[in-house]
C-alpha cells in the first residue's frame, strides 16, 4: 500500500511539474498579442462600453468595420468575428461580452457555409484562435475540455506549445507586437484583388458550383443557443448575410436552397434576416471590393457597413424594407445579367 | 491499437489497475483478456489465424508430451522385462512419432506464415518464370497478413520443439499458452520469448511494487522519446527524403543519410522495446530483451547477438544448431575434412547452416530478393570472419596489434557499424540495384553538397537537432554499458530527476502532436 501511495505521489508530482511547465510555455504565448487575432486584452479593455456586438466568422471580420458603424449611428460596437470559428465558439465570446457589456444589439452574421460547417473534418485551428481570445486559464481549460475531442489534443498541445515557444522567443529579443485590432476594433482591413473573370470564363462557370446545404445539428444547437441568449438578455438579435464576390455568385447553383433555410430559421425564431447580396443599392464589383471570393476587402467594407447602417436606420425607423432587396438570387442573376450583360 | 496514442496509454493505465486489484492467481486472465482486446481491436480476422496457431501449439505440444509420457511409464514399467534392444526400439519408435507430430505442427504454422507472407513474391516469381515461355501468372489475392504472425508464429514453434526436445513440459491449460501466443506487449514485435522464459513470468503472481512502477514508467518514457522524437521525427524526413531522391544527392549527403538509416531504425525498434518492457516492468513482468547497445559491437556476428537478440537466439536456437548439428551435415564435414584439408572440413559444417540460417532470417524479414540478398550478405560477412581468423591472428601478430587499447577497439566499433549501415540499407532503398546504386552515390563525381545544406531540404536547425539526438543516444548507451539509465537517474538530486523525467515527457509530447496521425513502427512489417 506504501508503495501504492508513494507511486501515486510521484505521478502526481511529475504530472503537476508538466502542466506547470507548459502552462509558463502557454502563457507566453496566451499573455502577449504577436498574432492578430489575439484581442483578449482589447476587449478587457472596452468592457462596460460595448452596446453592439457583430458576432461573425471571418467574412463578417472583413466585412463589417464597427468605425463605420460607430460614425453612422452613434453606437459603440465591436467585431467579434474570428477565422475558422465555430458557431460555439462565436456562443462563447458573446456570451463573455454579454455579460460584460450593455449590448443593446448583436448582428450575426451567417455565411453561405456557416450552418454546414464540419469542426471535425477542418480541424483545430478555429478553436485554437479561439483559446487564445479567452480572458483567463480557466475559461480555456473549459473551452478546450468541452470542444477538442481527445484525438486532437497532442495536435492542441503541439501548436500550442509551438507558439509559446515562439512568443518567448520574441520576449526573450524583445520583439514583442502591439495588439492588431485596437483602433479597427475587432475588424481586419485587407488589400483588394481583382477577381474579374472573363467572359469566356464566366460563361463557362455559371452555377458550376454547389454549396453545402445540410445544416449540422451542432450549429443549429449553437445557433439556437445565441437566440436563446439574446433573449434572455433582452438584446436585439438581427441576422445578416454580408456580401460575397457576384462571380462567386455566379459560380455558384444553390444559393436560394440556402438562403431559404437561413430565411425560415429567422422567421421561425422571430428574428430579422436581410441577405446583402440581394440588396438592390449594393453592388460590389469583383475588382474592387473583394480580397478573395469570400471576403471583403477594406474598399468593400466600409460602404457595405455605411450600407448595413443605413438600411437599420430605416427599419427602425418602421419603413419597410423588403422592396429594397431583390426576392432570390435568381431574380438578382436575371436583373443583373439583363442590366449589365455577364456581371460587368 | 497505435501506440502512440492517448487511446494506448489509457489502456496501460486500465490494464495496471485491473492487474492489482484482481486476486494473484487470475492477473494471467486479466492479461489475456487485454492481450485479446489489444489484438481484436486490429480486425477480428487476425484473431481467426490467431487462435489456430495457439489451438494448433497446444495440441501438438500436449501430444509430443503425453506421448513421451506414455514411452516413458512404458519404459518405467517395464525396466526389468524389455531388454536393451527392445527399449531401444520402443524410444526410436516415440521419437519417430513425436517427429512426426513436430513435422505436421511446423509444415502447418510455417506453412500459414510462408502463404501470407511469400505468396505475392511466388506469384510475382512464377510470372517472371512463365514471361520467359510466353505465359502469365496474375496476381489477384488481396489478403491482408495478420499482425504479428511472424513472431507469434516463431514463439509458438520453438516452444513446441522445446516439448519436442524435453527441454520444457507441456502446458495443459488452452488458456494459458492463448495467453504466451497473444500476450500484447510482444505479439506485434517480439521479443520472441522462449516458453521457460516467458511463462514464469506471466503466471507467478505480482505485487504493485514502487521501483517497477517507476523504472518501466521511465523506461517507457524514454522508449516514446526515442521513438516519436529521434525516429519518427528527426531521422525519418531526412531518411525518407534522400531514399527517395538519392541520385540528386552529393556523395557526402547519401553517406549521412545511410548512417541516419541506422540511427532511425534503432531508435524505432529499441524505441518501441523499450515501451514494452517499460510497460511489463510496470506489471513486475520482465520481458526478454531484444537489445544490448549493438552499434557497439565489434564485429557484425557480435552485432547480431546484441540486435533483436530474440530472432537471433531463435534462428540459433531452432535452425543453425540442429542444422549444425544434423548427422548429415557433420558427416559432410568428416568427408571434407578427409578430403580438403582439417581447417576446411572443421568449418564447412557451420558454414552450411550459416547459409541456410541467414537466407532464412532474409526471407523472414521481407519477401524480396533484396531481403534475401541482405540475409545473404550478413552471412556472407559472418563466414568470411570464420574463415579468415586463422589469417586474421597470424596478421595481427605480424603487425604487432595491440587489441586492449581503446583505439583498436574503437577502430572495430567503427567498422561495425558501417559494414552494418551498410547492409541494412540494401533493402530499404527500393529494389536491390535502388540499394547498391545509393552506396554507389557515396562514390559519385560531387562528394562534397557545395552550396545546399549537408543534407538537401533539411534546415540547419533540423541538422543540429538530430545530431544532438545521436549524440544524446551515443551518451546514453555509454552510461548504459554500466548500469541502466533508470539506477543512473535516480542517483541525480530529487529535483533534477524530476525536472528531467517532465521535460522528457514534454519534448515528447510536442512531437507526438506533430507527428499525429503518421508512421507506424518498421518493424511491424517484418
Amino acid at each position: 500500500m506504501r508503495s501504492f501511495k508513494r507511486a501515486l505521489r510521484v505521478t502526481a508530482v511529475t504530472a503537476l511539474l508538466c502542466a506547470l511547465l507548459s502552462a509558463l510555455v502557454f502563457e507566453g504565448y496566451y499573455q502577449t498579442t504577436q498574432y492578430i487575432y489575439m484581442d483578449a486584452g482589447i476587449r478587457r479593455e472596452l468592457a462596460g462600453s460595448v452596446d453592439t456586438l457583430f458576432c461573425c466568422s471571418s467574412q463578417g471580420k472583413n466585412a463589417l468595420v464597427p468605425a463605420q458603424y460607430d460614425l453612422f449611428t452613434g453606437a459603440n460596437s465591436y467585431n467579434l468575428g474570428g477565422a475558422q470559428i465555430t458557431m460555439e465558439g462565436r456562443y462563447t465570446l458573446l456570451k463573455q461580452e454579454l455579460s460584460r457589456n450593455p449590448v443593446k444589439t448583436v448582428y450575426l452574421e451567417l455565411s453561405f457555409e456557416s450552418m454546414s460547417r464540419n469542426r471535425r473534418s477542418e480541424g483545430i485551428e478555429g478553436d485554437l484562435y479561439l483559446l487564445a481570445r479567452l480572458d483567463n486559464p480557466l475559461q480555456r481549460m473549459a473551452y478546450f475540455l468541452t470542444h477538442f475531442h481527445p484525438g486532437e489534443w497532442r495536435q492542441t498541445f503541439h501548436q500550442t506549445f509551438r507558439l509559446g515557444l515562439l512568443c518567448w522567443q520574441d520576449i526573450l529579443t524583445g520583439k514583442l507586437l502591439e495588439p492588431a485590432f485596437a483602433e479597427t476594433k475587432g475588424f481586419q482591413p485587407e488589400e483588394s484583388v481583382d477577381l474579374t473573370l472573363s467572359r469566356q470564363m464566366l460563361a463557362a462557370c455559371h452555377h458550376a458550383e454547389t454549396a453545402p446545404a445540410v445544416i449540422r445539428p451542432e450549429n443549429l444547437r449553437a445557433l439556437e443557443k445565441i437566440v436563446a441568449l439574446c433573449r434572455e438578455q433582452d438584446v436585439r438579435l438581427v441576422l445578416l448575410t454580408v456580401p460575397i464576390s457576384p462571380t462567386l455568385i455566379w459560380k455558384t447553383a444553390n444559393l436560394d436552397e440556402i438562403h431559404d433555410q437561413l430565411a425560415d430559421f429567422a422567421r421561425a425564431n422571430d428574428l430579422e434576416y436581410y441577405d446583402f447580396n440581394l440588396y438592390r443599392n449594393g453592388h460590389y464589383a469583383p475588382n474592387l471590393f473583394f480580397v478573395n471570393e469570400r471576403h471583403m476587402s477594406q474598399y468593400g467594407a466600409e460602404p457595405f457597413t455605411r450600407n448595413m447602417a443605413d438600411l437599420m436606420a430605416r427599419v427602425d425607423a418602421g419603413e419597410d424594407v423588403t422592396g429594397l432587396f431583390y426576392p432570390s438570387y435568381a431574380a438578382l442573376e436575371t436583373d443583373r445579367a439583363g442590366a449589365d450583360g455577364l456581371l460587368d | 491499437m497505435d501506440i502512440l496514442s492517448l487511446s494506448f496509454l489509457a489502456f496501460c493505465a486500465l490494464l495496471l489497475v485491473v492487474y492489482f486489484l484482481v486476486p494473484d492467481r487470475r492477473q494471467w486472465v486479466v492479461l489475456l483478456v487485454f492481450s485479446l482486446g489489444f489484438y481484436l481491436l486490429g480486425g477480428w480476422r487476425n484473431g481467426i489465424f490467431l487462435l489456430f496457431t495457439a489451438l494448433t501449439t497446444w495440441a501438438a505440444a500436449r501430444w509430443i508430451q503425453a506421448d513421451a509420457d506414455r514411452q516413458q511409464q512404458t519404459l518405467k514399467a517395464g525396466k526389468a522385462t524389455l531388454s536393451k534392444e527392445e527399449k531401444s526400439a520402443l524410444k526410436a519408435r516415440g521419437k519417430a512419432r513425436r517427429r512426426r507430430i513436430l513435422t505436421a505442427y511446423v509444415l502447418c504454422n510455417i506453412g500459414l506464415l510462408c502463404v501470407f507472407k511469400y505468396v505475392h513474391f511466388a506469384l510475382a516469381q512464377a510470372d517472371a518464370l512463365a514471361r520467359l515461355f510466353g505465359g502469365r501468372v496474375n496476381d489477384t489475392i488481396h489478403w491482408i497478413i495478420p499482425l504479428g504472425i511472424s513472431f507469434y508464429t516463431f514463439q509458438c514453434v520453438g516452444y513446441v520443439a522445446d516439448v519436442y526436445w524435453g527441454r520444457c513440459k507441456a502446458e495443459p491449460g488452452f488458456w494459458r499458452v492463448l495467453l504466451f501466443t497473444s500476450f500484447f506487449p510482444q505479439v506485434t514485435q517480439g521479443p520472441i520469448s522462449t516458453w521457460q522464459d516467458l511463462s514464469g513470468q506471466l503466471f507467478a503472481p505480482h505485487r504493485f511494487e514502487y521501483v517497477n512502477y517507476s523504472h518501466g514508467g521511465q523506461r517507457m518514457l524514454w522508449g516514446l522519446f526515442k521513438k516519436v522524437v529521434i525516429a519518427d521525427t528527426l531521422a525519418a524526413p531526412l531518411v525518407r527524403g534522400a531514399f527517395a531522391g538519392y541520385r540528386d544527392y552529393a556523395g557526402l549527403s547519401t553517406l549521412v543519410c545511410g548512417f541516419l538509416y541506422s540511427l532511425q531504425i534503432y531508435a524505432d525498434f529499441s524505441g518501441y522495446m523499450d515501451i514494452m518492457c517499460g510497460l511489463c516492468r510496470m506489471l513486475g513482468i520482465r520481458l526478454t530483451e531484444n537489445f544490448e547497445r549493438p552499434y557497439f559491437s565489434k564485429s557484425i556476428a557480435e552485432y547480431w547477438r546484441r540486435w533483436h537478440m530474440s530472432l537471433g537466439a531463435w534462428f540459433k536456437n531452432y535452425v543453425y544448431y540442429p542444422i549444425a548439428m544434423a548427422k548429415w551435415n557433420q558427416k559432410l564435414g568428416k568427408t571434407a575434412k578427409a578430403r580438403l584439408g582439417k581447417a576446411f572440413g572443421s568449418y564447412l559444417p557451420a558454414t552450411v547452416a550459416l547459409v541456410v540460417t541467414w537466407l532464412a532470417t532474409g526471407l523472414w524479414h521481407g519477401a524480396s530478393w533484396s531481403y534475401i540478398a541482405w540475409g545473404g550478405v550478413n552471412g556472407l560477412f559472418i563466414i568470411f570472419s570464420m574463415w579468415m581468423e586463422g589469417p586474421y591472428a597470424k596478421w595481427k601478430q605480424a603487425l604487432h596489434v595491440n587489441e586492449s587499447t581503446w583505439l583498436w577497439r574503437a577502430f572495430q566499433v567503427c567498422r561495425t557499424f558501417v559494414l552494418v549501415t551498410f547492409i541494412k540499407v540494401l533493402p530499404e532503398v527500393g529494389t536491390l540495384a535502388d540499394g547498391l546504386g545509393f552506396w554507389r552515390q557515396v562514390f559519385a563525381a560531387r562528394f562534397w553538397p557545395g552550396t545546399e545544406n549537408l543534407v538537401p531540404g533539411a534546415t540547419t536547425g533540423h541538422l543540429v537537432l538530430t545530431a544532438l539526438a545521436a549524440v544524446l543516444l551515443f551518451v546514453t548507451s555509454l552510461v548504459q554499458r554500466q548500469q541502466p539509465l533508470t539506477h543512473w537517474l535516480a542517483r541525480w538530486p530529487r529535483w533534477a530527476h524530476y525536472l528531467a523525467v517532465a521535460v522528457l515527457a514534454l519534448v515528447t509530447l510536442y512531437y507526438a502532436g506533430a507527428a499525429a496521425g503518421t508512421g507506424g513502427f518498421l518493424y511491424a512489417q517484418f
